[in-house]
């Protein structure tokens, strides 16, 4: 689990229902097809890329944000939109650019909209082919703004309010202190782990260690979460040179294959007690290792998403057969990490949050009585799946 | 009655050449068929045809008649035309899958060898190509040792599933009891939907960016250094990679086009319009337009270091059956081609140990192979410069 899924925060589409940016003027008159939202989108590619032809190679991005505005008439409608930040390397290179532009966009025979030259100039012109709207302006001697944005269209479906950077950030501190919770139930875990290892009664060490897996499994730490830390504290064989018997294999899952595969209990003790450093320095360093805010909407299906992939195809069995059991407390990370969304889910899509708990509680009667866990586990994460894009928080 | 039977059966294949040579079908163009002859194996730069066979086998018997009996079938099957008949008294030499006249389909047979066949059992130890070792484990791999390795691995390719399987039933028989199968598995390429590269299973055009025959000397064919036998070889990486496919498509359209680095639909790279356009990622250092991460960008950075880490690859999705848990087994065969197994696949595998594309992959099986020269002659087989 060494893998980590992208932070989309630069590339993100998100949605600003509020007023329209600057480049969202209304749109014109002219009788143009409106186009669906793929070609839409497919048009902004266009006229960026033939933006960013017409100016010079050291002109380089810094930022793109794409959004969809609300548009006042006719009501209902949507401009889809996209702001590309670029640097250039002087003021003149900047003002140069502004001017290749504008001849660019004039010869093709787009109409002028906006022309404040100078300082800070601002150019915006229409395609009159289509409605779309295309501008450049220079905020700054090395910062030039290309904006595209779409006429109004029809939206198959309603665009959701974004979620504040700083909403989002709540809910991280909130995540943090779960997870602080959960690692010191784990500490304890650990140290009951090590006197039972200590001891010579297999069946108890056995039992202490799926306790500490389990607990640990609460943490949702799906994804390459927690990164180094949680690949010493349940890092699997599967990838290392030698698999099982590789130097490399150790935490969790390495004591879980001894206690399995008849290996003497006191050579267990080091990989106990490195576990136990390895919670004491996470639990220490959870402000720093905690996943970045705009990675935790995309929790609330992965840790699921991760139960199917690892627990359901047994490749992280060691021995004990603990999958459905471990599968189990994936349900209640998953429920935490909802709830911890909780009033931002549900002013967005009220039914969302009753639906998949609903679901979780059936996936978890499936665990309970073996029996219909795959389907229940395939309809919760299709369920899931609805959450990320309900959760993305605007780039600027 | 003979001669009027092959009249025709003349009539027959004239007839179709002709209703081939409409626009539009590509089937049984004269033109296109590759040349089973020639100084490198045909399937490497070969347009790829639409379905495939990887099929690896150990030598249990003795290697240079088995070698010599494989290239008189495969120059037979590649080039098609009327199995000899045997006696009547004998099961039929040809197992009928294709009918009475095997046609060529363009067929390609491309023959590698794995790095267990230089290990002593042939006296080959001291003629083992450079950089040819046993793959290895990566990052994230789950390997199943049922579906790694091999001595040899016959690539077979062909427009048709039934040429493919009629081709692979027909060598196996003939080498039957020297060669053994040890696992294979068949793949297809889709057509192009709705236009350009075929799509994978992710649904994303897979094969737009590879290095082009002309720059074969540089990236592809065995090099300096190699023993002399392999002048025209080149190293074959296989990889069977699983795709986690329910999960793929519980992600949302942006992410998986920021995974790859290009639109879905038209294949583009993320910073332009049209699939061809090349991706800049100078004008894009810090990866807002086209990711840092993107599976494109770590693949091939497009630098001048970075240049001669160019490969070919040569894909086949394949799509069988069912994995524990109830998800499609479905995926990609990939398979590519390059002078050097290190500044090769190798180098770019490493740049792909942090692609957030392999959340959704697992690979389970493969092997490192050399495709052997080309077969030059009539007189000439696999393998002749190498067993000497
Ligand atoms: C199932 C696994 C994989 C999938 C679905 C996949 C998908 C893709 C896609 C969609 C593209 C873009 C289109 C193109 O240029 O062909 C691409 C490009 C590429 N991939 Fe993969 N790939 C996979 C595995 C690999 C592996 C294992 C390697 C090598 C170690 C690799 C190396 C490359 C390279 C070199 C490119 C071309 C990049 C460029 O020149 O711009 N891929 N892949």
């Amino acid at each position: 689990m060494v893998n980590f899924r992208i932070t989309l925060l630069a590339a993100a589409t998100v949605v600003v229902v509020a007023a329209a940016g600057a480049f969202v003027l209304a749109p014109s008159e002219a009788a143009t097809p409106v186009p669906t939202e793929p070609e839409a989108r497919a048009l902004i590619d266009k006229y960026r890329t033939d933006a960013i032809k017409a100016i010079s190679r050291d002109i380089r991005y810094t930022e793109a944000i794409s959004t969809i505005g609300a548009c006042t008439d006719p009501p209902g409608t949507y401009s889809i939109s996209a702001r590309y930040s670029l640097m250039p390397p002087s003021a003149t290179a900047g003002a140069a650019a502004v001017d290749a532009l504008r001849k660019r966009w004039t010869g093709l025979g787009y109409d002028l909209v906006t022309d404040v030259p100078g300082q800070n100039s601002q150019l915006l012109t229409e395609d009159p082919a289509t409605g779309f709207r295309v501008g450049i302006s220079q905020r700054a001697a090395s910062y030039l703004r290309l904006a595209v944005s779409s006429p109004c269209l029809a939206l198959p479906y309603t665009p959701t309010t974004p979620v504040l950077p700083e909403e989002q950030a709540s809910v991280r501190e909130a995540y943090q202190q779960y997870v602080a919770g959960v690692l010191d139930q784990l500490t304890r875990d650990v140290t009951a782990l090590r006197s039972a290892v200590a001891g010579s009664d297999r069946a108890k060490a056995r039992a202490a260690w799926l306790t500490a897996q389990l607990t640990w499994d609460r943490v949702g730490a799906a994804y390459g979460s927690f990164g180094a830390y949680a690949d010493a504290i349940d890092g699997l064989p599967q990838g290392l040179p030698a698999g099982v018997r590789d130097k490399d294999f150790a935490g969790l899952r390495r004591i879980e294959y001894g206690l399995w595969h008849s290996e003497a209990l006191g050579t267990l003790l080091p990989l106990v007690e490195a576990v136990g450093k390895q919670v004491t320095a996470l639990r220490g360093d959870l402000p720093g290792a905690t996943p970045a805010a705009v990675d935790l909407p995309l929790r609330v299906h992965e840790i699921l998403e991760d139960a199917l992939r690892f627990h359901r195809t047994g490749r992280t069995d060691m021995g004990a057969g603990a999958g459905l059991a471990e599968m189990a407390a994936d349900v209640d990370a998953t429920e935490a990490l909802l709830d911890l969304f909780g009033s931002l889910l549900d002013e967005r899509r009220p039914e969302l949050r009753p639906a998949a708990h609903a679901a979780l509680e059936k996936l978890r009667h499936a665990i309970a009585v073996r029996r219909d866990v795959d389907a229940d586990l395939g309809g919760v994460l299709e369920l899931l799946a609805q959450a990320p894009g309900l959760l993305e928080v605007t780039g600027s | 009655m003979t001669v009027n039977r092959r009249d025709v059966l003349k009539r027959l294949t004239v007839g179709a050449v002709a209703v081939a040579a409409l626009p539009g079908t590509q089937l049984g163009k004269k033109d296109d068929t590759p040349s089973f002859h020639g100084p490198h194996q045909a399937g490497i730069f070969t347009p790829s045809q639409r379905n495939a066979v990887f099929a690896a086998f150990d030598v249990v018997g003795s290697l240079r008649p088995a070698l010599q009996t494989l290239t008189t079938r495969a120059r037979f099957l590649t080039t098609g035309g009327e199995p000899p008949a045997g006696p009547i008294t004998a099961p039929p030499a040809d197992n009928g899958v294709l009918g009475p006249v095997v046609p060529a389909d363009r067929l390609t047979i491309t023959v590698s060898v794995g790095a267990s066949l230089f290990d002593g059992r042939f006296g080959l130890a001291a003629r083992k190509p450079l950089t040819l070792t046993t793959m290895g484990v990566f990052p994230g791999d789950a390997l199943d040792p049922a579906w790694c390795h091999g001595d040899l691995l016959l690539q077979i390719c062909a427009d048709n599933p039934d040429t493919v399987h009629h081709a692979l039933r027909d060598i196996a028989r003939a080498t039957r009891g020297s060669l053994l199968l040890r696992y294979r598995r068949a793949g297809f390429l889709s057509p192009p939907r709705p236009a350009g590269t075929p799509r994978n299973l992710l649904g994303f055009k897979d094969g737009t960016s590879n290095p082009v025959e002309a720059e074969g000397a540089e990236l592809i064919w065995a090099g300096a250094g190699e023993p002399d036998w392999a002048a025209g070889g080149s190293y074959q990486v296989l990889r069977f990679i699983r795709m986690h496919t329910e999960f793929w498509d519980r992600v949302s359209l942006a992410e998986q086009e920021a995974i790859i680095g290009r639109r879905r639909d038209s294949g583009a790279p993320l910073d332009g319009v049209r699939e061809l356009d090349q991706p800049d990622y100078e004008r894009d250092p810090s990866g807002v337009v086209i990711p840092l991460d993107a599976h494109i960008r770590l693949a091939n950075p497009r630098t001048a270091e970075t240049a001669n880490s160019r490969i070919l690859r040569r894909p086949y999705n394949y799509d069988d059956g069912m994995v524990p848990g109830g998800d499609l087994d479905a995926g990609l065969i990939f398979c590519a081609y390059q002078q050097d197994l290190r500044r090769g696949f190798e180098a770019v595998q490493k740049r792909l140990a942090e692609d957030p594309l392999n959340d959704y992959l697992r690979p389970f099986g493969g092997g490192y192979f050399f495709a052997l020269p080309g077969v030059t002659s009539k007189e000439d087989w696999y393998g002749r410069a190498l067993l000497g």
